[in-house]
């Protein structure tokens, strides 16, 4: 689905915690938070802080990272 | 277009973030309370995606899907969205001056289902023409 919209022209950037899966897919930008359950892949509920350090995260990688196929580790000691 | 799996489609992005239009395209099974539910039959499996309008309450958003509860837990999203569909912590970023707006509507999808061949012909062809006809400026993508 990734490689679909960025084909068409239009940047993605992923948060994914199947790095397995999502490795195999070769993403033009991911990241992955480490230590994250699924079921709160951006913070657990009403964890405010978190959820939008995470997003904040994804979203930077979009000006930033020139370096595609690659899952970005990130720590979020807020979790 | 079928794509090569070697090759990396990769769109660098056009402008800075703070001018951006932001879409969220999720196989987390997030749809509407009044949304017909994803199909948790795994013999069926579905294949289809939901319209989220852009101007949503989160409220009124819940989870359908068919993964395992050890695999992926819906009880957190369902009672705060923002667990998997981060569209108030968006919002705080439109407000914020970090992003240019909130795309006009986004997309949902049920990851596990084993309908890969049907997906892949015609639910991410159908799926892509929506977010190019949004006219996003960028989409993120989040599963379970």
């Amino acid at each position: 689905m990734q490689r679909g919209i960025e084909a068409q022209g239009i940047p993605t950037t992923l948060i994914t915690l199947d790095v397995e899966q999502s490795g195999l897919m070769r993403p033009p930008r991911a990241i992955h938070p480490k230590g994250f359950e699924f079921g709160h892949s951006l913070g657990k509920p009403n964890d405010k802080e978190t959820q939008r350090k995470v997003l904040e995260a994804a979203l930077f990688e979009l000006p930033e990272r020139q370096e595609p196929g690659n899952i970005h580790e990130a720590h979020f000691p807020t979790y | 277009m079928e794509l090569s799996r070697k090759a990396i489609p990769y769109t660098p992005m056009g402008k800075p973030l703070h001018e951006s239009t932001i879409m969220i395209v999720s196989t987390s099974g997030v749809h509407l309370k009044n949304q017909e539910p994803y199909n948790t039959e795994p013999s069926e499996g579905d294949s289809t995606f939901r319209v989220i309008p852009g101007d949503v309450d989160a409220n009124d958003l819940t989870v359908t899907h068919a993964a395992p509860k050890e695999h992926y837990n819906t009880d957190a999203p369902k009672e705060d969205i923002n667990c998997v569909f981060p569209i108030d912590r968006l919002r705080e970023m439109v407000d914020d001056g970090d992003i240019g707006g909130v795309a006009e509507k986004h997309l949902t999808m049920m990851g596990y289902s084993m309908r890969l061949n049907k997906i892949n012909k015609e639910t991410i062809p159908a799926l892509v023409k929506e977010v190019v006809r949004s006219k996003a400026d960028a989409v993120l993508l989040t599963a379970g």
